[in-house]
């Protein structure tokens, strides 16, 4: 299965998959038997379209459950089943994934989205009901920050668009300082210039420790961002390697790129 | 002057009864405004929830004779232990399930309150219940400024939550659970917590009864509470903390004081026609609220308005 560059944990936190299935009817969508990622900081993930990209990273945190397997959380010298876990203890543990399709709370403004995010368990208590000020003033500064650079039309009102809700899913992870960032279709909907700044927020992050695993359909932002490319098909990863390596091998040219991409 | 004040409080005891009634459809509704409103939980148990405090109160002040304290206390603790297994019940249902747990939930309580006989005197009823002081002709008057206290407080804390990071959590429980989760949000927790919290209420409310009514019958305990504090709730507005209030005015306060009191019907139709009448009432200006002001009269919350004051927080 491995060629290329293979994952070697380092000091980042990575994710161990073993055996791990899951099947919709008669028809497998994920079936892989050994894969690590989040070695590198960011790491891609290509595939054709029901290749099972977006339903591997759901069975990560658990949104959908598994039929066989593991998927473990290493970092440092700890281990923690992820597969055994439910997911608000997941994202607790530094694992973040964007949504594919726009998410958003009907009743929450953009401020309130991300306050949400970022504050923590112990300021949400029923007791607590004079701590928003806590709150505003531990993080509403971080908060300013990107809404100073993301631009949104009403920032003291709700997000209209889908571009802004794809924005507002991104900030909301970013709040949550993960050390696994899973972004599915990050740029989907987002503006050549707003991608950028995306992408480039993201560096920041990664440089400051975060790991990208990234699913994107935009194959100019896999190629210029990842450190590693992971190539699925048919619910398993069949290549691995840099992005030069991935783009010009045959395999990937024939089931995904094209004779025409290279 | 002499003839309006009589006009107005020509029948002070029944007035008294009409708001006691009110503050407790008051009540009862700013603590579903936080399950159903702010949460999403549509609880269709509340004459449960509520009844379990009231037979709680009144069990250990007839049978055990305990004090008005110790006696409260039992009753916020059947309130809230009863939300705290039923908030675990519901908590993994889709909103239909809720409704038909919850419904449950009141009907178990009302059955086992009418079986257990012993314990609570079944259909012959259970009383009496006095009020923990006496100061004569005054005592209705006292207990009634101790339930404007109490809604009051209810009303102070619902407004609190929606200013608060709880409220937040409250709110994105309620709307997006599978995204709540992934920003590292217990929402089984919350919806548990919530649920047990608002019940205790309900239960207290169900004690602060007990006296009113000094004899208590299963009849107390049907479905027609759940079904005023719900078009209370509605019809004001479901999403604000106001919401049961301006409801209760007009539903409670409109037919059980205002006509009662002031509108001169026969009293062969007030006892029958009346009640069946403002049922049906009831129900129509549900449905009619649901289909051209699904938010009620006040509408939805004020999420901006709370955004601009951040600053000022």
């Amino acid at each position: 299965m491995s060629e290329g560059n293979g994952s070697t944990p380092g000091g980042r936190a990575t994710i161990r998959i073993s055996g791990l299935t899951k099947s919709f009817g008669d028809q497998t969508v994920v079936n892989i038997d050994k894969l690590v990622l989040g070695a590198k900081p960011v790491e891609g993930l290509i595939g054709p379209n029901g290749a099972g990209k977006t339903t591997l990273m759901r069975l990560i945190m658990r949104s959908t459950h598994a039929d066989t397997g593991a998927v473990v959380l290493e970092d440092g010298s700890s281990e923690v089943m992820l597969s055994k876990l439910a997911p608000h203890r997941i994202a607790s543990l530094g694992v973040v994934k964007t949504n594919q399709v726009t998410q958003d709370f009907a009743g929450l403004t953009i401020w309130d989205s991300l306050l949400l995010a970022a504050a923590q368990r112990r300021d949400e208590r029923p007791h607590r009901i004079y701590r928003e000020r806590h709150v505003v003033e531990t993080y509403g500064e971080e908060i300013q920050g990107y809404l100073d650079v993301f631009e949104f039309s009403e920032p003291g009102g709700f997000a209209h668009s889908a571009g802004e809700k794809k924005l507002l899913d991104l900030i909301r992870c970013l709040l949550l300082e993960p050390k696994i960032l899973l972004l599915d279709e990050p740029t989907a909907g987002l503006s050549e210039e707003v991608t950028t700044q995306v992408i480039k927020m993201l560096r920041t992050k990664v440089a400051e420790g975060m790991s990208v695993i990234i699913v994107e359909h935009d194959l100019d932002v896999i190629w210029g961002f990842s450190d590693i490319v992971h190539f699925m098909a048919e619910g398993d990863v069949i290549l691995e390697g840099d992005p030069d390596y991935i783009r010009a091998h045959s395999t990937v040219v024939e089931k995904y790129l094209g004779s025409g991409h290279v | 002057m002499s003839a309006v004040w009589d006009y107005l409080f020509g029948s002070p005891a029944f007035l008294i009864f009409g708001t006691y009634t009110l503050m407790m459809i008051v009540g009862l509704g700013i603590l579903l405004h936080l399950q159903l409103g702010v949460t999403g939980i549509g609880n269709f148990g509340v004459a449960g929830f509520w009844g379990a405090g009231l037979y709680t109160f009144g069990i250990m002040q007839v049978t055990y004779d305990v004090g008005f304290w110790l006696a409260l206390l039992a009753a916020t603790a059947a309130g809230g232990v009863l939300g705290l297994i039923t908030g675990w019940v519901i908590a993994d249902l889709d909103d239909d399930g809720v409704l038909a747990a919850t419904l449950a939930v009141a009907t178990i309580v009302l059955l086992a309150i009418e079986s257990e006989k012993d314990i609570t005197g079944g259909r012959v009823g259970l009383g009496t219940i006095d009020f923990p002081f006496d100061i004569g002709d005054r005592t209705d008057l006292a207990w009634l400024a101790i339930l404007f206290g109490v809604t009051g407080v209810l009303l102070w804390y619902a407004r609190r939550v929606h200013r608060s990071p709880y409220g937040r959590l409250l709110i994105a429980t309620g709307t997006n659970e599978p995204l709540a989760r992934s920003l590292r949000k217990p929402v089984k927790r919350t919806k548990v917590g919530v649920m047990a919290l608002t019940s205790a209420g309900m239960g207290a409310l169900g004690g602060l009864y007990g006296p009113i009514v000094h004899f208590l019958f299963p009849t107390q305990l049907t479905v027609a509470i759940t079904v005023s504090v719900i078009t209370a709730l509605v019809l004001g507005g479901q999403q604000r903390p106001l919401g049961a209030f301006v409801g209760a005015v007009l539903t409670v306060g409109l037919f059980d004081i205002a006509i009662k009191l002031y509108v001169p019907l026969p009293k062969d139709l007030l006892e029958h026609a009346f009640p069946v009448t403002k049922q049906i009432i009831f129900g129509a200006l549900l449905i009619f609220v649901l289909l051209f002001r699904p938010l009620g009269i006040l509408g939805g919350m004020r999420r901006e308005r709370h955004v601009k004051g951040l600053s000022r927080v």
